[in-house]
């Protein structure tokens, strides 16, 4: 009877290990999701600091093209009163959309996109682009993760004993999902 | 009723065997600096650009890796870019100071990808402008050698000229085996080295069993782990009790120094003098992209 006590505790245990196993991998996944959130943002934020140069160098070229520059004016407005992921997300989606037009009208101006500084500017922003797409698909990749393991028995249980709620995926805005192409092949 | 137990348990165990992890293409294993698997280069060629590339590396430590491919199927070689240069790790692990030169032969795209700790010095206006001025027009007469010459000596002369910059990266990429886990393995050895005097086969795995439990919990591995440690443990147990016996036998000194605590051989790694891979450094999507 003294073994199958013995049996007992080593089960019991293990379960305790378990528990406590489980637990402090839901945190460290947790914790990669916050960080990698964190290096998106950061790439918003070059995004941001470039935007003003461009702007500038093109602006007085083509004052047909006013509204373009108010709505990436705007968007950044709400970019920074955003305080929820969500709401950051959607500001950066027009603010993305709103670029991508820009590119566009950049590419119908043969004098501006042969420009060298100016050519240098869209490359800064196209390799912009493509490094938030780059840190927000590892986002994406790491809340999946996240997600799959918090609804994946026997995880789940331990999940939702300890509050672990599954995380919303970033969501990019349609069309702007792919960094904008910026050809100046002929 | 121990044995059902035992199955019960084992049953459980196997519940967590599969942690899930998102996966991405998979892409061949490195073969060199130049990885010419369009085939675009003659042998003359890469030998000379490899030994450019291996001396680069040993002066300055900075990996840059040519990569030619046939097709890009259906992907943008901007993704394509961050997926091998995640699977081969270019640059060095602290410093993220590794380059990706990517030519998709048929797509007709160029993509330098830049590892995080050199973005300040290769930013992404004189990446474009050694895709536009360097590459393109070489390569729209075909003459892919000439375009990737240049390419790379352009990149290696703004490299020594800029190299005072190179700031140490701030990206930390994922878990590295932690200082813990030596620690633990040191801890196993010397338990073993009292193990193997004891008579019973099963003690190794139990004792393996909890410090792989032991080891999960601070370091949060995956449940495969913790058998890796029983298998391990009834091994080295075994191991080390035939080690033990034979030392007994030979009469010669069991003790904890003399027996290495119970490894009487010493191991040595030999490396061979081929390519040995790149140092783990990592990218997010700095560079440029161009086409010809």
């Amino acid at each position: 009877m003294k073994k199958t006590l013995l049996i007992i505790l080593a089960v019991a245990v293990f379960i305790g290990f378990s528990l406590v196993g489980t637990y402090n991998n839901l945190v460290q996944q947790n914790q990669a999701v916050e960080a990698q959130w964190a290096q998106v943002e950061t790439q918003y934020q070059r995004r941001f600091d470039l935007i003003p140069n461009l702007v500038n160098s093109v602006k007085g070229l083509f004052d047909q093209e006013q509204t373009v520059f108010g709505d990436i004016a705007e968007a950044r407005t709400r970019y920074s009163g955003a305080t929820t992921v969500d709401a950051k997300a959607q500001a950066a989606g027009q603010v993305e959309s709103a670029l991508a037009r820009l590119l566009v009208i950049v590419e119908n101006y043969p004098d501006i996109k042969s420009d060298q500084a100016t050519m240098g500017l869209m490359d800064e922003l196209a390799g912009t682009e493509n490094r938030v797409s780059v840190e927000r698909k590892r986002f994406n990749d790491l809340v999946r993760t996240y997600n799959t393991n918090i609804k994946q028995f026997p995880t789940n249980l331990i999940a939702r004993l300890f509050g672990f709620s599954p995380k919303a995926y970033f969501e990019a805005v349609e069309a702007a999902e792919q960094a904008p192409e910026v050809n100046f092949g002929d | 009723m121990k044995k059902l137990l035992l199955a019960l348990l084992i049953a459980f165990l196997l519940l967590w065997i599969t942690p899930f992890r998102v996966q991405a293409k998979v892409w061949p294993q490195p073969q060199g600096h130049v990885n010419d698997f369009a085939q675009l280069f003659t042998p003359e060629f890469i030998q000379q650009l490899e030994v450019k590339l291996v001396d680069f590396k040993a002066q300055t430590s900075i990996e840059i890796a040519i990569a030619t491919i046939v097709s890009l199927e259906e992907d943008t070689v901007e993704n394509a870019a961050v997926e091998i240069f995640e699977q081969w790790g270019i640059g060095q692990k602290d410093k993220d100071n590794g380059i990706l030169l990517l030519i998709a032969k048929e797509d007709r795209k160029i993509k330098i990808e830049v590892g995080y700790g050199l973005e300040s010095v290769i930013n992404d206006a004189v990446a474009g402008r050694i895709i536009r001025d360097e590459m393109a027009s070489a390569f729209k007469q075909d003459n892919y050698e000439q375009g990737v010459l240049l390419a790379v000596e352009a990149l290696i002369a703004r490299l020594e000229t800029g190299s005072g910059k190179v700031l140490d990266s701030v990206y930390q990429a994922g878990a590295t085996w932690p200082a813990g886990f030596i620690l633990l393995v040191c801890l196993f050895i010397y338990v073993f080295a009292f193990l193997s005097r004891s008579k019973s086969f099963y003690a190794g795995g139990v004792v393996g069993g909890f410090l792989g439990l032991a080891y999960r919990v601070m370091a949060g591995s995956s449940f495969f782990m913790i058998i890796i440690f029983i298998l391990t443990g009834l091994f080295l147990d075994w191991l080390f009790s035939q080690n033990y016996k034979k030392l007994k036998k030979a009469g010669k000194s069991t003790s904890w120094r003399s027996s290495w605590g119970g490894f009487s051989s010493k191991h040595s790694n030999t490396s061979s003098g081929g390519f040995g891979g790149f140092s783990g450094g990592s990218s997010g999507g700095g560079g440029a992209s161009g086409g010809w």
